[in-house]
C-alpha cells in the first residue's frame, strides 16, 4: 500500500514540475506509446491470447487500430485543441481578451476493464497525456497477462513517474481510490462505478464511468433479414461476447422469430463453422466466475440453438434462446457473453415501451429499411449511443462522443473528447486598466441614470446576430457609396 | 388519508405552496404534542418524505408524457419566465431586501440582467442548439448518416444559494428547460423571503407539474437527495456540495456543483492603484461580499500595501460614504450564524479600516485587514463578507507559489500593466476563471463556461454551456442494410486479406477529409 501512495504522490511531484505542460513533450510521449504498440505487438498478442483466445484479427480491428487511430489524432490535432478558444464578446467586454483556455487537470486515475483490455486502458491514456496530465493506471486483473505486460512495458517507452501501472485487485484498487485524484475514468460494471464515484465524491473529483446495461435490438420486420442477421452474429459472438455495446438481446416480432433464429445460426456456421470450439477465430469466457454465471443464465429458457460448454476449455458455444421471458433471470443483468435471447414484440410501440422500461442502456440498434421507424426509435428512447442496421459502429467513429447515459454511465471520450474530458476549460477575460469612466456606471451610490445606462450595456438584444448583419451591412453600402463618390 | 390512530387527517396535496403550509401544520403539531410523547415526529418525518417522492413522481410523469420534447413548448416556458420576471418585479425587489438588503440597483444588475439575458439567448438559439450536429465521418462511415443527437436527461434537480438567490435559481433552470428536462427546485431557505416567493410564483407561469419548487431546510434536502434525478445542479459550500455528489453517486446521477473557495486576487507594483483598488473593491464589497468570485484576499508587495489600503479607503467613502450603514447601497450580513462567523475571522488580525459591525442589524462595516499570516482563521476558509484581508508577496513567484499551495479557487484576478506577467499567472496557476484588471467579469460574458475546478467545482454553466450540462450527447450511426459486401472483411473466418483490407477502411480520418 505504500506503493501506491509512492506511485501516486511521485506522479504528482512530477506533474507540478510542469513536464506535461509543452507540446513536445505531450507528442513524444504519445508517439513512445505507438512505438510501444509496433515494437511490442507480438508480446502483446501473446498476453491477449492467453487472457481472453483474441487471434490476431481481432487484436488489430478491436484493440490496436482504435488505439493507433487516436494516438495519430491526437498528435495532429493537439496544437488546435489546446490554443486559446475566442469567444464571442458581449457588449461589455468588447474591448477586451475573452477565450477559453485549456488546461490539464493534474493527476488523473484511468480503471481500465478486462474485455479490451488493451484499449480500455490505452485509449482513454492517449486523451489524458495529450491533455497534459499524469495518469495513473490501473489495469484490470482479470485479464492478468495483459495487464503484467502493460506494467512492464509502459515505464519503458514512457515517463517512469508520470504514468506509473498499478496491478493488483479489489484491495488495491480501493487502496488507489482513497488518493486525490483530479480525474477519474472508470470502465467496467455499473456496481463498482457506484462504489467508484462514491471514493471520488469524497475528494470531489470528477469522473467519467464507462458503464454498461442491456443494450437492446430491434428488428423490424420491414428489413433485410440476411443482412441484419449477419450483423448482429457478428455483435454478439465477436470477443465471445463480451463486449459493453454488444446486441445483448434481440426485440422482434414473433412471426420472424424462426427466421431470425435460422439466418443467426446459419451465420455462426458461417464464422466459426460446425464446432466453434476448434475455430480459432472464436474466444473464451475470461474465467470460471463468468463461466458459471453466463451458464446459470441458461437454467429455465428454452434453448433454440447451442448452449454447449466446456468447463475446463472456458468455452461456451454461440447460443440463441427464444420466447424469452421479461422477468427471467437472463433479462435481469447484462449477458456479457455468447448468449442470445429474443423476446418477441408485437409493434415498434411495445418494443420502445419495453425499453423504456429499463435502465437506459449503452447502446441502441434498430434493423429497418423504414428510415421513419429508425428516427422514432431514437427520439423515444434515450442510450449512450446508437448505430442503426449495423452493430458497435458509433464506437470507432472518432469524431462521436462516446459514453453512457443514466445507468450506462457519465461522460465520453474519444477523440476530442477524450481531450475535454481530462481538461478544464478555464474562462479568461483580460481588460486593460483604462477606459475607467465607462465602468463608473456600476459603481455605489446608484442613481437613476447609472441604472439606465448598466441595463443598456448588460442587454442581450432579440436576434442580435441579424442586426448585426444589418448594420454591417447599412455600414457596407455607406463605404460604398462614399468610395462610388470620391472615385467620380 | 387518514391517521385515525392519532385523530389527525393528512390532506392529499400536490405542491409546493401547499406543502409549505401542511408541514407548519405539522411542525407546529408536532412541537405541542412532543410532551404527550405520540409518535407525531415520525408522522412529520414520514409525511415530509411522502409529499417529497409524490412532487418528484409527478415531474417524472409528467416529463414522461413528452411535453417538454417540442422546442415551441420550452421556448413558451422561457417566455414565460421572462414574463414572471418583469411583471413580479416589485415583489422579488421587496424579497431581496429583506433577505439580503439589496436595491433595486443591484438586484438589476446581479441578479435579473443576468436571467433575462440567459432567457433571451436560450429562446434566439434553441433550434440551433437542438438540432443534429453532424460529424466528419471516417473512411467506414462515409456512406452513412452520423451526427450527435442531444436530447434531455429527464428529471434534473437544482439546488440554489442565498446569496443571489434568484440568479442561482433560475439561471440554471433557463437551460434545463431549454434541454427539455423537467426541474425540481430547492431554494436556499436562507433566503427564505425569496424561496417563498418563487414557490408561490413559479407554479403560476410555469408548468406546475414539470418545474415543483420545493421549499425547506436540511431535512427536507436530505430527503430530496435520496430521490433519483438525472441530473443534480448544486450551488453552495464545498462540504456540502461533497454531500451532495456522494448521495448522487448512489444513483449514478451525474453533477454539476458550483463552489467556492478563497480567490486570490494579485497586484502588481506596476499597475494603476487608482484604477485597480476600485474595482477591487467593488468585487469585494458589493452584496456585502457574499459573492463566490468575489476577490476573497489580496496579495501584493509589501511596498505598495499601504497606499493599496488608502485607495481601498477612498473608493468605500467614495461608495457608501462615511457612515455605510447607512448608505441604501450596502448589504447585510445574510443571518446571525454568518454574522458571528465572519466577527470571529477578525479576531487576532490587524485591521486597519472599518471592523465597525451591528448585530441587530446584521451589518459588518467594509473592512480591510492587513500584514495577514497565512495561517491566521481569515486565510483557512472562504471569507464570503465584507472583510478583505492583504497579505504580501515579494514577487509573483511567491504570489504563484502561494496561490499553487492552496486549493484551486473559482477565480483568479490578476492586476498589472505588463501582459506577459497576466499571461504567465494564468499559465501557472489554475482556478475556474478569471479575470485580469477587474473583478468578476468572465461570469458576465455568456459566451464563456461559468464553473470551478478542483475544490471549487466541477462542471459549468451560461448559455451554451447550461444547454449541454443538462442534455445527452447521443452518437448515432444510421447505415443502410446494402453495401454487405464491404463489411465481409470483417466477419470470420479472420484471412490476411480481410485483416488488410479492415485496416485500410478503419484508417485514419486524416486521409479521409481531402477526398
Amino acid at each position: 500500500m505504500e506503493q501506491i501512495k509512492l506511485a501516486v504522490s511521485g506522479a504528482r511531484a512530477a506533474y507540478n514540475q510542469g513536464k506535461t505542460r509543452p507540446l513536445e513533450f505531450r507528442i513524444r510521449q504519445l508517439k513512445a506509446l505507438e512505438r510501444m504498440l509496433t515494437e511490442k505487438k507480438e508480446e502483446f498478442l501473446l498476453a491477449l491470447k492467453k487472457d481472453l483466445h483474441k487471434n490476431p484479427f481481432a487484436v488489430e480491428i478491436y484493440e490496436m487500430s482504435g488505439i493507433l487511430s487516436e494516438i495519430s489524432v491526437a498528435i495532429n490535432k493537439l496544437p488546435e485543441w489546446t490554443a486559446p478558444e475566442h469567444v464571442p464578446k458581449s457588449m461589455m467586454t468588447l474591448m477586451d481578451t475573452v477565450y477559453i483556455h485549456r488546461e490539464p487537470l493534474g493527476v488523473v486515475l484511468i480503471i481500465g476493464a478486462w474485455n479490451y483490455p488493451l484499449a480500455l486502458v490505452i485509449q482513454p491514456l492517449v486523451g489524458a497525456i495529450a491533455a497534459g496530465n499524469a495518469a495513473v493506471l490501473k489495469p484490470s486483473e482479470v485479464s492478468g497477462n495483459t495487464a503484467q505486460l502493460l506494467g512492464e512495458l509502459l515505464p519503458q517507452y514512457l515517463d517512469k513517474d508520470l504514468y506509473p501501472v498499478i496491478i493488483g485487485g479489489p484491495t488495491v484498487a480501493t487502496e488507489l481510490l482513497n488518493n486525490p485524484f483530479d480525474y477519474i475514468l472508470y470502465t467496467g460494471g455499473t456496481n463498482i462505478g457506484r462504489i467508484v464515484m462514491e471514493a471520488a465524491a469524497k475528494h470531489l473529483t470528477p469522473v467519467t464511468l464507462e458503464l454498461g446495461g442491456k443494450s437492446p435490438c430491434y428488428i423490424d420486420s420491414n428489413c433485410d433479414l440476411d443482412v441484419a442477421c449477419r450483423r448482429i452474429a457478428w455483435g454478439r459472438f465477436t470477443n465471445c461476447g463480451q463486449t459493453c455495446i454488444a446486441p445483448d438481446y434481440i426485440l422482434c416480432d414473433k412471426s420472424i422469430q424462426d427466421e431470425v433464429v435460422q439466418k443467426i445460426h446459419a451465420t455462426i456456421t458461417e464464422f466459426y463453422g460446425n464446432d466453434p470450439q476448434k475455430s480459432p477465430d472464436y474466444g473464451r469466457i475470461v474465467n470460471q466466475r463468468h463461466f458459471k454465471r453466463l451458464m446459470s443464465l441458461l437454467e429455465g429458457v428454452n434453448v433454440a440453438f447451442g448452449g454447449q460448454s466446456d468447463e475446463e476449455d472456458l468455452y461456451i458455444a454461440p447460443t440463441i434462446v427464444t420466447n424469452v421471458d421479461p422477468n427471467s433471470r437472463i433479462m435481469q443483468e447484462e449477458i456479457f457473453g455468447p448468449l442470445l435471447p429474443i423476446v418477441t414484440a408485437g409493434s415498434a410501440d411495445e418494443a420502445i415501451g419495453f425499453i423504456n422500461k429499463r435502465d437506459k442502456p449503452l447502446a441502441l440498434y434498430v434493423f429497418s429499411h423504414n428510415k421513419k421507424l429508425i428516427k422514432r426509435m431514437i427520439a423515444e428512447t434515450s442510450s449512450g449511443g446508437v448505430t442503426a442496421n449495423d452493430c458497435m459502429i458509433h464506437y470507432s467513429v472518432d469524431t462521436l462522443p462516446f459514453g453512457g447515459v443514466g445507468a450506462s454511465g457519465t461522460g465520453a471520450y474519444h477523440g476530442k473528447f477524450s481531450f475535454e474530458t481530462f481538461s478544464h476549460r478555464r474562462a479568461c477575460v483580460l481588460k486593460s486598466l483604462g477606459l475607467e469612466k465607462i465602468n463608473s456606471i456600476r459603481y455605489a451610490p446608484a442613481t437613476d441614470s447609472k441604472q439606465k445606462w448598466t441595463r443598456w450595456l448588460l442587454k442581450k438584444r432579440r436576434g442580435g446576430g441579424k442586426m448585426r448583419l444589418l448594420m454591417l451591412a447599412l455600414l457596407g453600402a455607406l463605404v460604398a457609396i462614399m468610395m462610388k463618390f470620391y472615385f467620380m
